[in-house]
């Protein structure tokens, strides 16, 4: 057994150990202030909560392997990982696996009936334009038409709420190879910006969360500026906008996570242009010599999570529990 | 005459209220019509048009949707494929829903470690689904057949590659990197009850069994009942993730209707459109059948919305 394997079971046992300490000093802490104000404690209930608490650590656990095996993997030399298939820790962590894939991650694809490689830059880059456009566009349409229609009374408003409400609970099946269609025919596949004029749609879950959130929010900072002058544009984003600015982030940054991390649609309508999302998916589905190996396939997994999980250890109290979705009404 | 001047500032402000949203509703409106109505249009158009080299499109009246028929009654994966999303969808509804509803409720309590538990139940949806896949296939579908040839010394197929084990394989990978959507949505309806509702339950001595089923699920009965309406067209859109592992080489005892849909369009080329617009016009029919249904069941034999 090497020093390295040595230095991370005795860093799993540490966590562990630290982990049922923590669980042992939170359980005598809640005993001990129940008692105190005299609440009654059923025995179902406890074992209601033992039973969901050993579940969800089953399910912590069985995550946190997984993802321990990723980086552990990700970290082990090519000789190391054929000797040592699946489960052995790495013999010496091989950062230099990530220079080397980062250099190798070339994703070949047809442009213009020439193929090209797109390099793991290019697809960073791809991933960057792309994600922030469509978390901009798809955070913007809906935002701004659901003021329009929670805040002013026009009749064309109620259209456009129950138009949002049917394609939701009625969506049309089956559609993509049209759209592919009309994408060819308006040349702007394999355009990014044309891509993005397509995803500005202002359909979906996110208008009926913010038609909520507008509907009710109190008319008085409206009026209160509009005696002091101020037009409907200025009401809307430098009032009406910041009030909301809490909600504006979460959706953002769910937007920014699922749109990093989605290959379909770059497969469908931007296949020149690759993300990493789909470069790796196309890595995954059809390995070539260079990169076939698992541990450098998942340093660009690792290299890909990495801004999805700065946004979201960042955000996650705003994120988990600030959500709400009224029902369906009509 | 000061009624006049009212009247007259009234109809001002109207007016630069209807240019202010006519200015910012166009766009959207534009939007709308070119890439859902015309998309839409053209794609049901086509349901009744055929292919051919010379002519391009052209009228062929119901073809499409008899050959769609002919194989839904005959095609062995197009069978295995509507079994397998009921199927799905049913693991759902009967495993994801309750479990996610159980959850969301855990963290909304603050219980014991609820904090760890929201990050890591969320995080699966932070990782992108191909990496949590190249990860699970990995070690599932490395390690039971390894563990295997160290206890018996005899070799097994992965759970993927075995036909008996494959679908309740990538159904155990589906519901392993699932929970985090929904349960934003849960969590975030649970945290808008009023506290004192909470209180005063607790005050009459509910159990939290009480709690669960008398308070906090009618109160948020209504999130539950939108994602569940907006749920059913799930029923044929979802892929099973099968696009992920397979490509569109799946093997057809694996096929969900989701997957059939995304491998036609993948592998059509304009002679094949016709085709995908008569099954996705069928479809839509089915779906829109389906959430009536489901929409009728849940309002006359669940909780009312509550106005809180």
């Amino acid at each position: 057994m090497t020093i390295t394997q040595i230095c991370i079971y005795i860093f799993v046992v540490l966590a562990l150990l630290a982990l049922f300490s923590y669980i042992g000093f939170v359980l005598v802490k809640k005993a001990k202030q129940a008692r105190k104000v005299g609440k009654k404690i059923f025995t179902a209930d406890l074992l209601l909560q033992s039973i969901v608490f050993c579940v969800l650590l089953v399910y912590l656990l069985t995550i946190f392997a997984a993802l321990f095996w990723g980086v552990m993997t990700s970290l082990k030399s090519l000789g190391d990982f054929g000797a040592n298939y699946l489960f052995d820790l790495p013999e010496k962590l091989a950062f230099s696996n990530y220079v080397k894939a980062l250099k190798l991650f070339k994703v070949p694809v047809s442009r213009d009936g020439e193929i090209v490689k797109i390099t793991f830059l290019g697809l960073v880059v791809n991933s960057v334009i792309y994600s922030v456009g469509k978390t901009l566009v798809q955070l913007l349409c809906p935002a701004i038409v659901a003021y329009l229609v929670a805040r002013f009374d026009f009749k064309f408003g109620r259209i456009i709420y129950w138009i949002v409400i049917m394609a939701m609970i009625l969506p049309i099946v089956g559609t993509t190879h049209s759209a592919i269609l009309l994408y060819t025919k308006l040349n702007i596949r394999n355009n990014i910006f044309g891509v993005l004029l397509g995803d500005a749609s202002f359909l979906g879950m996110y208008f009926l969360i913010f038609h909520g959130v507008f509907k009710t929010l109190p008319k008085d900072y409206a009026e209160a500026a509009i005696l002091d002058g101020a037009g409907n544009t200025t009401i809307m984003f430098k009032i009406m906008f910041p009030l909301i600015i809490n909600m504006l982030t979460i959706v953002a940054v769910l937007l920014f996570i699922s749109v990093w991390n989605d290959y379909t649609t770059i497969m469908y309508f931007l296949p020149a242009k690759p993300n990493l999302a789909y470069g790796l998916y196309l890595y995954n589905i059809n390995p070539d010599g260079t990169l076939s190996q698992t541990p450098l396939r998942l340093v660009g997994c690792m290299v890909m999570c990495l801004p999805c999980l700065t946004l979201f250890l960042i955000f996650k109290n705003k994120m988990i529990g600030n959500l709400s979705l009224g029902g369906l009404k009509g | 005459m000061k009624e006049q001047v009212k009247k007259t500032g009234f109809m001002k402000k109207r007016r630069q209220d209807l240019l202010f949203y006519i200015a910012f509703m166009a766009f959207p409106v534009i939007q709308f019509i070119v890439f859902y109505v015309v998309k839409n249009f053209n794609s049901f158009v086509l349901a009744f048009q055929g292919y051919d080299a010379f002519q391009g499109y052209y009228f062929n009246g119901l073809e499409n949707f008899k050959k769609v028929f002919y194989d839904i009654a005959h095609e062995y994966y197009f069978k295995t494929g509507i079994r397998n999303s009921l199927i799905h969808y049913g693991i759902g509804l009967v495993i994801g829903l309750p479990l996610g509803l159980t959850f969301s409720y855990y963290i909304y309590k603050k219980f014991l470690m609820s904090e760890i538990f929201k990050v890591i139940l969320f995080l699966p949806s932070v990782v992108s689904i191909v990496v949590m896949q190249i990860i699970w296939a990995n070690v599932m579908d490395g390690m039971i057949p390894e563990i295997y040839f160290a206890k018996t010394g005899n070799t097994m197929l992965g759970l993927m590659a075995n036909s008996k084990t494959r679908f309740l394989y990538l159904e155990l990978f589906n519901i392993w990197v699932s929970f985090g959507g929904s349960m934003l949505y849960y969590v975030g309806a649970m945290a808008r009850i009023p506290d004192s509702l909470i209180e005063a339950a607790e005050l009459d001595g509910a159990s939290l069994w009480e709690e669960f089923f008398q308070v906090v699920i009618p109160l948020t009965w209504s999130t539950v009942k939108t994602l569940l309406v907006v749920g059913i067209a799930g029923i044929f859109t979802a892929d099973l993730n099968l696009y992920l592992f397979y490509g569109t080489g799946a093997e057809t005892d694996a096929y969900i209707v989701g997957y059939n849909l995304l491998r036609l369009t993948v592998t059509s080329k304009l002679d094949g459109y016709p085709y995908i617009s008569a099954f996705g016009m069928i479809l839509t029919a089915v779906t829109m059948i389906l959430t009536f249904a489901m929409r009728f069941v849940l309002e006359k034999y669940t909780w009312e919305d509550v106005e809180f």
